[in-house]
């Protein structure tokens, strides 16, 4: 056991530990799952009115917990037996893992939904660490349809995760008795509340989830249309080619942010258009490196042999081209990833992009501005968090030796 | 001679990407669901006076026509009525540019100083505590976003100190045109800043990386060896060589602090094209948007060819092989 893998240890523990406080939550989620499933083979009918998108967040969250707890437990016993070794974690990975793990099980893992909002006279704007106290009461638990047994169970499993209500507030000061028939248990703001008495850390995590699909969603996006592009400049005719990279250079002229701020400015504002304008702004930079990249492969002597034997040209570019520039394309795709969060953090911190009350990175930070002389927390821990990010993005882009 | 045709042939390639600029901002402006008449003007106004509106705005054109006619006042100088404002777009940009010039003026300074600072440990302490703080420090710098290091200032420095004010460009109830030199220097320091620290580190990670390389050269070498004093080598060999090539750099710092000047604007509430453009969004204000979004790309090219231009005038080896 050595230092580097330090990090993946304490990972599997700290994943263990959510697994183990939040086993009730995953219990009923793949209950739910298992139930739902069964019942939509059995009554395949009836499919349509099972699902439901807020239930299929539970169970995607159980279902990562649970293989990522499997997986790390077992690579960990192998270093701890000292067999395993080849693999090397570092701490960027391990941050952004860590992210994309929290954010896949956000509605298990957080602490409470992120839109709950607290008792306003005690739960307003409470500073880090603070104590409160949250009460969970299972509301509606009718509407058992006597299909069976096992639809029971899947009724009660959706009612403990959707069907419940969730009273939330601060230690009170004037020790005002909330009329509860459960006895409330202890809650820790970790990062403090906000204006309207939600907890901060519920809110980031869910911001989490939002901030990185974009930013994924948009890499993926403007990464395949810089390889269109970069292709069709890179592998056709000097007229087409120069076409494209002057188009590119116009682009790249304008300066991205006020061209995507224009067209939210005239096309309104929805996540959809914020996800294809991202994509279609930041394609150009990986444009280029993919052209001049198929320029160079182009004159290799597989190509050549390639076209001697009349391939067609897309198989030339999918099967010898594309493999090639596979390292290429993951350095742009972790490059653009980062990009896009921070314009989307941008635009959103100017209230341009995602719309409250769904929570972004960019967003919480665009709230905190009216409350910077009394929360500053507010500001602090989502900027840490979209900042550790970027800066494990760059790290990771820099060690593969990044150039895109 | 050479750096004359040099420049005139720089922007002679300005014109066509000019010219896209126009045309991208003129789709733009069809982006617009439904025609500019029913958006800009109350719906309880008859049909007869939307007609009339439509043939005077030249909207019941057809799109050709409408594209040269925008190009045609475009080229003039002529970019429409900003309905927010009540003036002229053109007026109204004018008003608010100067004082983003300004702050990136402001902004430019600051970085191009401490970039060189956080630069200098990479010569003068070699492999030092301080040289390998100072190359961790850039990276990590650089990649944080403006206007979470703005939203930290302001509230260390504005709220929690009391040093600096929060925002606006005088103090409160100063009359226009009469604020002191002084008030303006402290209301610009912190956006300034805000706008100049993930800048001076991308700057000063740049140049660390050509001084390691510089440092290494044979003249460098030969400088030492002769006994030349470190400062002297420093300021007169590895320097200006190291230095040459961040031109190019501060002329792509132009167009990201233009796109950076959106938040940090905001954020300050600094009288700018920034703040100019998300206050004309807010108020739907269509021409004074398309009219910043096109001086933001005119600034970003012309930004492009002075930092060519500056680089041929340092290095005559650019100027010599593109002429040919």
């Amino acid at each position: 056991m050595r230092t580097k893998h330090i990090t993946i240890l304490a990972l599997t523990l700290c994943v263990l530990l959510i697994v183990l406080w939040k086993w009730e939550g995953i219990l009923w989620s793949l209950t739910s799952f298992f139930a739902t499933i069964i019942l939509a083979i059995v009554y395949p009918g009836d499919a349509q009115a099972l699902f439901s998108v807020s239930l299929v967040e539970y169970w995607i969250a159980a279902i990562v917990l649970v293989i990522v707890c499997w997986f790390l437990m077992s690579n960990s016993v192998r270093i701890i037996r000292g067999v395993s070794g080849e693999r090397k974690w570092s701490v960027s990975t391990m941050i952004l893992l860590s992210l994309i793990i929290i954010a896949a099980a956000g509605p298990i893992v957080s602490p409470v939904p992120p839109n709950v909002q607290g008792n306003l006279v005690s739960t307003r704007l409470l500073p880090p660490f603070s104590l409160g106290s949250v009460e969970i009461v299972e509301s509606s638990r009718e509407g058992i349809s006597g299909a069976g047994w096992l639809d029971g169970i899947r009724v009660r499993a959706n009612s403990f995760l959707l069907n419940r209500q969730i009273r939330m507030s601060g230690i009170q000061q004037d020790g005002s008795p909330l009329k509860t028939s459960n006895e409330p248990s202890p809650m820790v703001f970790l990062f403090g509340s906000d204006d309207a008495g939600r907890d901060v850390l519920s809110r980031m995590i869910a911001g989490a989830r939002v901030s990185l699909a974009i930013g994924g969603i948009v890499a993926v996006g403007s990464v395949v249309i810089a390889t269109l592009i970069g292709f069709l400049a890179g592998y056709s005719n000097s007229f087409v080619d120069s076409v494209l990279m002057r188009l590119t250079d116009l682009f790249l002229a304008i300066p991205s942010l006020f061209l995507v701020v224009g067209v939210i400015a005239f096309l309104g504002q929805s996540l959809t258009i914020l996800i294809v304008i991202l994509a279609l702004t930041g394609w150009m930079s990986v444009a280029r490196t993919i052209r001049t990249e198929v320029r160079k492969l182009r004159e290799k002597e597989f190509v050549h042999a390639a076209r001697m034997l009349n391939l067609p040209s897309h198989k030339i570019l999918i099967k010898h081209l594309l493999p090639n520039l596979k390292p290429i394309l993951l350095t742009a795709l972790l490059l653009q990833f980062g990009n896009a969060m921070l314009a989307e953090a941008a635009l959103s911190f100017l209230g341009l992009g995602v719309q409250p009350p769904t929570a972004s990175w960019g967003n919480l930070l665009g709230q905190s501005v009216s409350y910077l002389r009394t929360g500053w927390w507010l500001a602090v821990f989502p900027g840490l968090m979209l900042s550790c990010v970027l800066v494990s993005i760059h790290q990771k882009f820099e060690s593969s030796g990044g150039h895109a | 001679m050479a750096l004359l045709r040099f420049s005139l042939r720089r922007l002679a390639e300005a014109i066509p990407l000019l010219f896209g600029l126009v045309t991208i901002v003129f789709f733009l402006s069809r982006l617009l669901p439904g025609d500019a008449a029913t958006v800009f003007l109350s719906p309880t106004i008859s049909s007869h006076v939307v007609d009339q509106l439509k043939e005077q705005f030249g909207l019941n054109r057809p799109a050709v026509e409408q594209y040269v006619s925008w190009l045609r006042s475009a080229v003039v100088g002529n970019l429409g009525y900003s309905f927010s404002q009540n003036e002229p777009v053109t007026h109204v940009i004018a008003r608010y540019f100067p004082n983003t010039a300004l702050l990136a003026g402001a902004a430019l300074i600051i970085e191009i100083a401490f970039g060189i600072i956080i630069a200098l440990p990479v010569y003068f302490a070699s492999g030092s505590t301080l040289d390998r703080f100072a190359s961790r420090a850039t990276v990590v710098v650089y990649t944080l976003p403006s206007f979470w290091i703005g939203l930290l200032l302001l509230s260390a420095f504005s709220y929690g100190l009391g040093l600096f004010p929060s925002s606006q460009m005088y103090a409160s109830g100063t009359r226009p045109g009469s604020g002191s030199l002084t008030d303006l220097l402290h209301h610009l320091i912190l956006p300034a800043a805000t706008a100049a620290i993930p800048a001076a580190a991308a700057l000063g990670r740049y140049l660390q990386a050509n001084i390691r390389t510089v440092m290494k050269q044979e003249y460098v070498v030969a400088a030492t060896s002769m006994g030349l004093q470190r400062p002297r080598i420093f300021f007169s060999y590895v320097f200006p060589n190291a230095a040459a090539p961040m031109i190019t750099l501060i002329g792509v710092e132009i167009g990201l602090l233009l796109t950076g000047a959106l938040v940090t604007e905001t954020l300050f509430a600094w009288p700018g094209v920034g703040r100019l453009t998300v206050l004309a969004i807010q108020s739907r204000d269509y021409p004074l948007i398309l009219g910043c979004t096109l001086v933001a790309g005119v600034v970003v090219i012309a930004g492009n060819i002075l930092s060519d231009i500056a680089n041929a005038m340092l290095d005559p080896r650019l100027r010599l092989s593109n002429a040919q």
